[in-house]
């Protein structure tokens, strides 16, 4: 009983209602768009917004690495920069070994994914030994200098061009991006992977003692250290890790972009990637979130992207706004619930007082 | 009511927060030209006390009435510009701003729209000077003292014309040499004609300093008397609500082997040529002034920061290259001064804050047991006596004193062998203070050694076996006998001897 009404409390329960009030609405304007003529099949049913969530769950893997971020109280905005980076060094690579050959080689993109993969998280390296190394200087700012670092460094690598590769090897990169046919549904792939990835990044900082440490930190630092917890060894760690997600985004994003790379293939998309964890419950503040939260949170932005770009032709500028919309709404409602609940507990004690001192004359 | 002989009274003032009555029809007043202690435990009310003259908090039943007046203090600068002022135990308002500008901010001297900055210095040197505060009014008041930052409070208090000037807990940040500096300023206010409300732990200060003391408990009014009617017993029987047979529950302990020692540990700038030891079942008191090194050698020695110089010997081991994490491994726990920023996690519960630093304890493979864990809470919270529902309470909801059990749970659950607990009864209450001076004397008699940094003299002298005092970064003398040792005795070596 406890646990069903701490449950009807908690986040993840707001967003499963926010997420089902939208379904509803876009059903109901589905089925009154049919009557009125204006589209003849229905758009909006399941197995159709899981099939049209393939590119929104394309950043989903960088969620996963804000969440650490995130909840030791920092946060990273260069992961977008870094995805881009080892995706260019993917490509780079591939076409310095391979070339543009006719079939490609499969040592050669193997080659060329793990040198995708250790850029990133080098780039998570760097970003770690900073923020751990200097203290005095907000994550914020320093992600903001290796951002702009690594775009740069990108342009370096392969300027304005675009590296296109054709040969069947790289194409199959695209598999990542197809979609599974299960029964009569077709899932994308990234979301049994995410799934499989979220699953793992739940018990991890939910139910071992590494992830309690990492919510420590964001709780508060300094009683973490003097608690003896490697506070620098973990936040590292995490930038790394978080580095490593960008890097496997990178090439979910390869495979969607018709295996060709430019220099600002992801540039931006660690706002998407922070959008989701913070409505997920994450917060810079840090110590709070879950991973449950995050999974549903990127769900609902696939479900309003879809349900607003199809049944009522919002063009894509305008429906990030509805997702900015989204996005401080869910910080402010429960700051307002509060305050309401708050101001009717001060007012029962008044008139309990009031009563009191009535009885007392 | 004309020709009051009061310049304020407070009747009746009832506040409530949610969940929580904060103060229950209270009274309180005060003359011109006396100083009216308020007393009473963490929790008693004091502090939502204060923030409802100083307009922070509206009280939800009762009257203010200023110099006869019924007054509503709508918010702080209506406070303000009635006369009242406030000064807190951690001072620095503005820490990047220069003195004369920390003292009139908010009432500059301006030429047109621009800050008048001559006349601005002119005037902050006169009101220092008339504290006999030689500061510089264009120094950065981060890099005062916080004794000499309290002056510079006072200052901008007497910039306002205060006729009202609340001290809350004024000197629990300051050395002894500060504090009787402290209290001149405050006695020649007094005389002056200014009504001074003093909150306060130490007794010193209330018997020091008080005309009257006023004693709050559990939101309650209990009482107001003169200073000379009242003595200690009688006055913590009150605020506690107990009597409290002994404050100082020393037992007799077998001193043992030797578990640290430090042989001319240095640190450049900080503390040179310390030479100390802790041995098992001893109580070690390291006092001395503020500033005076002792927090920064102990920093060290739990591996904050790392010596230039000189040895640290843990358990007949060298250590070397030392991280806290390594450091509690050996068997060493450190109670950092500042419980509430680096001793707790005021979000999290009892139960999450004692299990953090001995995780691997609670967990089955990397994953946490929660039925161990609670175990060891539960365990814990038993053995402190931590007051509170249950150890899913967070630690932000307790008092102080049970926030420092915590800390101190919080360490012995990594069983160590040598605790150092850095001013472990600062802003704690009286009847909390005697449960931690038990439990210390607890476990120096199952044989730790404990090393307690405190700039209260009391306890230094009647609970360490043996006593270092240090000064401007050196060990100036070692007690080693204390029975007949008076607080004279250490200020004297707590002294700088440059001065």
């Amino acid at each position: 009983m406890q646990k069903v009404k701490s449950f009807l409390k908690s986040w993840e329960f707001f967003l499963i209602v926010l997420l089902a009030v939208m379904c509803l609405v876009f059903k109901i304007t589905d089925a009154s768009r049919i009557a009125a003529g204006a589209q003849k099949k229905p758009i909006f049913y399941f197995a159709n917004v899981l099939k049209s969530m393939r590119p929104y769950f394309l950043y989903s893997f960088m969620t996963l690495g804000m969440m650490l971020i995130l909840a030791m109280g920092d946060i990273d905005i260069s992961v977008g920069a870094i995805g881009t980076l080892s995706v260019v060094t993917l490509g780079v690579t591939y076409n310095r070994i391979a070339g543009q050959t006719e079939n490609g080689s499969p040592a050669a993109l193997a080659v060329a994914l793990l040198a995708c993969l250790l850029v990133g998280s080098l780039c998570g390296a760097l970003n770690g030994f900073l923020v751990t190394r200097f203290k005095e200087l907000f994550p914020m700012i320093i992600t903001l200098a290796t951002q702009l670092f690594f775009r740069g460094f990108s342009y370096l690598l392969i300027g304005g061009d675009t590296l296109t590769f054709k040969d069947p090897t790289f194409k199959s990169l695209s598999s990542l991006n197809q979609l599974l046919k299960v029964g009569g549904l077709q899932i994308p792939i990234s979301i049994p992977i995410y799934l499989a990835l979220a699953v793992v990044f739940y018990f991890w900082l939910h139910r071992t003692g590494n992830g309690r440490k990492i919510f420590a930190i964001g709780t508060n630092s300094a009683a973490t250290y003097y608690s003896g917890v490697r506070v620098d060894r973990i936040k590292f760690w995490c930038f790394v890790i978080a580095g490593f997600m960008s890097a496997v985004t990178g090439i979910f994003f390869v495979g969607n972009s018709s295996s060709s790379v430019k220099a600002d293939i992801m540039d931006g998309y660690h706002m998407y990637a922070i959008a989701a964890a913070v409505l997920g419950g994450f917060s810079t503040d840090g110590g709070k979130g879950s991973v449950i939260g995050a999974t549903i949170s990127l769900v609902i932005f696939g479900v309003v992207k879809f349900g607003l770009g199809t049944l009522f032709a919002f063009p894509d500028s305008a429906v990030n706004l509805s997702v900015g919309v989204i996005l401080i709404l869910s910080v402010l409602v429960p700051n307002l619930v509060e305050d309401i609940q708050n101001k009717r507990k001060v007012a029962q004690r008044r008139a309990e007082t009031a009563k009191l001192n009535a009885a007392k004359a | 009511m004309p020709g009051s002989e009061y310049i304020l009274e407070m009747n009746g003032i009832t506040k409530i927060f949610p969940g929580v009555k904060a103060l229950d029809n209270v009274h309180f007043n005060l003359k011109a030209g006396e100083i009216h202690a308020l007393v009473g435990e963490n929790g008693a009310g004091k502090s939502t006390f204060i923030k409802t003259l100083t307009g922070v908090h509206q009280p939800d039943g009762g009257e203010i009435i200023l110099n006869g007046e019924k007054v509503v203090m709508t918010d702080p600068i209506t406070a303000q510009e009635r006369g009242i002022a406030a000064i807190y135990q951690h001072a620095a308002s503005y820490p990047d701003l220069s003195v004369a500008e920390n003292i009139f901010i908010g009432h500059e001297f301006k030429i047109g729209p621009f800050i008048d900055w001559p006349k601005m210095n002119r005037e902050a040197k006169k009101l220092l000077d008339s504290i006999d505060a030689n500061l510089s009014p264009t120094a950065s008041v981060g890099s005062l003292t916080v004794g000499q930052q309290q002056l510079v409070e006072i200052a901008k208090a007497l910039s306002m014309n205060a006729k009202i000037l609340i001290m809350d807990e004024p000197t629990a940040s300051l050395s002894q040499r500060e504090a009787e500096d402290l209290y001149t300023i405050a006695r020649r206010l007094r005389d002056q004609g200014v009504g001074i409300i003093l909150i306060s732990h130490r007794f010193e200060d209330i018997f020091g300093l008080a005309d009257r003391v006023t004693v709050f408990r559990d939101a309650q009014y209990i009482g107001t008397w003169k200073l000379e009617e009242v003595d200690q017993p009688f006055l913590v029987h009150h605020m506690v609500g107990r009597e409290i047979t002994q404050l100082f529950p020393k037992k007799e302990t077998v001193v043992g082997e030797e578990l640290l020692k430090l042989e001319h540990l240095t640190r450049t700038g900080f503390y040179r040529d310390i030479n100390m030891t802790v041995r098992s079942g001893e109580i070690v008191g390291l006092t001395g002034l503020v500033g005076a090194g002792r927090t920064e050698v102990m920093e060290s020695v739990f591996g904050v920061t790392k010596p230039d110089s000189g040895r640290i010997i843990f358990r007949g081991e060298e250590v070397k290259d030392q991280t806290p994490t390594q450091m509690m491994a050996r068997g060493l726990g450190m109670l950092p001064e500042n419980r509430q920023k680096e001793g707790l996690l005021l979000a999290w519960s009892i139960n999450h804050n004692i299990s953090l630093s001995v995780l691997n304890k609670c967990q089955d493979g990397i994953f946490i047991n929660r039925g161990k864990e609670y175990e060891l809470s539960n365990k814990m919270k038993e053995l402190l006596a931590i007051k509170a529902p249950n150890t899913d309470t967070h630690t932000g909801a307790l008092s102080g004193g049970n926030q420092q059990k915590v800390v101190v749970a919080k360490q012995l659950a990594a069983e160590p062998q040598v605790i150092i607990l850095d001013e472990p009864t600062k802003g704690v209450d009286v009847g909390s203070k005697a449960a931690i001076y038990e439990i210390m004397s607890d476990l120096a008699s199952q044989g730790l050694g404990i090393l307690m940094i405190s700039s209260e003299l009391p306890e230094v002298i009647n609970m360490s076996d043996r006593i270092y005092v240090m000064s401007e970064g050196k060990v100036t003398k070692e007690f080693t006998d204390t029975k007949s040792l008076t607080q004279d005795d250490i200020l004297h070596a707590a002294m700088p001897q440059s001065k």
